[in-house]
């Protein structure tokens, strides 16, 4: 009796070795678990070696710049004890002087002027002419500094000093939004001729818009006949479409400067056939025309794909049923076909658009001097070693892009996208 | 193309520009891709083409620029003993470098993919998704 009372007693899903079912399961699909993380974890490490870091990295330079705070310890202390719009007094000279001293000894006089340099144009040679005679200058040092470089006075610099003097700055986000401070420490606009970046900035936005609207106009209709054409013939002229996509987009790029330049394929033709005089040549690359050509030209398998995908699988019969209920032609497209291909425009809308705003080969190749997008001043940049500054753009052109997601997210929903 | 019976010549005239107005878009596709190609022929260093090229004339077509392409980077190009003009090529040329660099690159690339691929269906058996040239799970 005792016997058989103790085993129902015992809990009923004890496995072999006198475990819990529910136990043993855990543990197995841990072990799955960590062993499909293992062999993800080499991906993961790339992942965020190439991009995470990268981009932190990034962010973290368009905000942080010790070339003047950690070469002028004097400067930022007379910073520190006297609030913003002191006048600089002879104790401020004097520390400039012994902070100018400290960087003739350790030949940082440049690095420390080309920070300066990003607000005040010209501090750089004023930090390293006065660096040079810093040692031999006597005091009082109001008087000294003053007498080798007379530009020591400009307020505007000693803002830009005071600015500096902490690593931590928004200098290159004010001078990416043509900002700058002014005589009263305040933040004013540029003068009308001297804003660069934020016409710049919109003229990106603007553009890649346009190249966007015509890659749908363009895609739309291709994209439909390889949909609703027999395999054997929509598989050839798939070739079509993927041909330019697998091929280099340099050579695209240089193959459309030998079509549209002055004695190009195009204009000869034009000329040939009468249509335009031989010296009312077009010009239609090296400007705004020809960015707008050749992207059009690179993006549109970025548009075509997509709605293909969507289109192959919406069945002819919804637009046959809508025109024998009496739908005219147009009414059948507008409110049958169209609302059910709005997945396949979603995604190609947002991947093209997403790639067109920060395009940055092809403008430099064919844009000339008004074909240039926001990416040709963050390579200007970096070609300049102005790594801050590039950074600085770079993290604007990102805020926008997120911007605009996350309008996209609100007004069409991002769970409508299809990518196939 | 076979209309149905109850089209109308509006419907019929309708098709025929739709199909013009694709053809010209394909046109746009792989113009640059097609006129690349005879330029590569080229005879000139210059970059449009030569009036000969435009006649057909033989004289205006060479093969210059892709003998100077294949023997970019070697060391001895009209050296005469095959064993050593096919090392030099391995070793030296410029092409045969790129090759290497996009055959290594591709094929790790290719590995990233299949690793995430595996652990993506081991994480959610998810649906499959095609798109042309280019398919996917998720």
């Amino acid at each position: 009796m005792a016997n058989s009372f103790a085993f129902s007693m015992a809990p009923v899903d004890v496995s072999q070795d006198g475990e819990t079912l529910r136990r043993s399961l855990h543990r197995a699909q841990m072990k799955a678990k960590i062993k499909a993380l293992l062999l993800v974890s080499p991906l993961l490490l790339f992942i965020v070696v190439t991009f995470l870091v990268p981009i932190g990295q990034l962010m973290m330079r368009s905000v942080y710049h010790d070339g003047f705070s950690s070469n002028a310890p004097n400067l930022a202390a007379w910073f520190e004890i006297n609030p913003e719009g002191t006048a600089p007094t002879e104790e401020a000279y004097t520390a400039l002087v012994a902070d100018l001293q400290l960087m003739n000894q350790t030949k940082t006089a440049g690095g420390a002027g080309t920070r300066i340099n990003y607000s005040v144009p010209g501090a750089r040679s004023l930090f390293t002419s006065t660096a040079r005679a810093a040692k031999n200058l006597q005091p009082p040092f109001k008087e000294a500094v003053l007498a080798h470089d007379a530009r020591w006075e400009d307020p505007l610099l000693w803002t830009a000093m005071r600015n500096a003097a902490s690593p931590w700055t928004l200098d290159f986000y004010l001078t990416g939004m043509d900002m700058r401070y002014g005589k009263d420490g305040g933040v004013e606009l540029l003068p009308s001729g001297e804003r660069i970046y934020l016409w710049l900035y919109a003229k990106t936005f603007i553009l890649s818009g346009i190249i966007t609207l015509i890659c749908l106009l363009l895609a739309f209709p291709i994209a439909h006949l390889l949909a609703t054409l027999p395999p054997k013939t929509s598989n050839l002229l798939m070739i079509l479409v993927l041909l330019p996509f697998w091929t280099s987009l340099l050579v695209r790029t240089t193959s459309w400067i030998v079509l549209l330049q002055g004695q190009g394929v195009v204009n000869s033709l034009l000329v040939a056939t009468g249509l335009i005089d031989d010296s009312g040549r077009l010009s239609m690359i090296y400007n705004q025309t020809g960015t707008i050509i050749v992207m059009v030209h690179i993006l549109l398998p970025f548009m075509v794909l997509p709605l293909y995908s969507i289109m192959k699988v919406i069945p002819a019969s919804y637009v046959r049923a809508a025109r024998s209920l009496g739908a005219t032609p147009w009414t059948a497209f507008w409110r049958v076909y169209l609302p059910q291909t709005l997945p396949g425009i979603a995604a190609g809308v947002l991947l093209v658009f997403i790639l067109a705003v920060g395009y940055y080969i092809t403008p430099a190749l064919v844009g000339g001097a008004d074909g240039q997008l926001f990416s040709n001043q963050i390579q200007f940049h970096m070609s300049r070693s102005n790594w801050s500054q590039a950074a600085a753009l770079a993290a604007m052109l990102l805020a926008g892009v997120l911007v605009l997601y996350w309008l996209y997210d609100r007004l069409i929903g991002i769970d409508k996208l299809k990518l196939g | 193309m076979r209309f149905p019976a109850y089209a109308t010549v509006s419907d019929r005239l309708f098709y025929y520009a739709y199909i013009a107005v694709c053809a010209l878009i394909f046109a746009f596709l792989v113009a640059p891709i097609l006129v690349i190609i005879p330029l590569s022929f080229n005879a000139e260093p210059y970059f449009t083409f030569t009036e000969e090229m435009l006649r057909l004339n033989p004289e205006g077509y060479s093969l210059r620029w892709y003998r100077m392409l294949g023997a970019l980077g070697m060391q001895n190009p009209d050296e005469t003993g095959l064993v050593q003009w096919w090392s030099d090529l391995w070793a030296n040329a410029t092409w045969v470098d790129a090759a290497k660099n996009s055959l290594i690159i591709g094929f790790w690339t290719h590995c990233c993919r299949r690793c995430w691929g595996r652990w993506r269906r081991s994480a959610s058996p998810g649906r499959r998704c095609r798109s042309a040239g280019l398919s996917w799970r998720s």
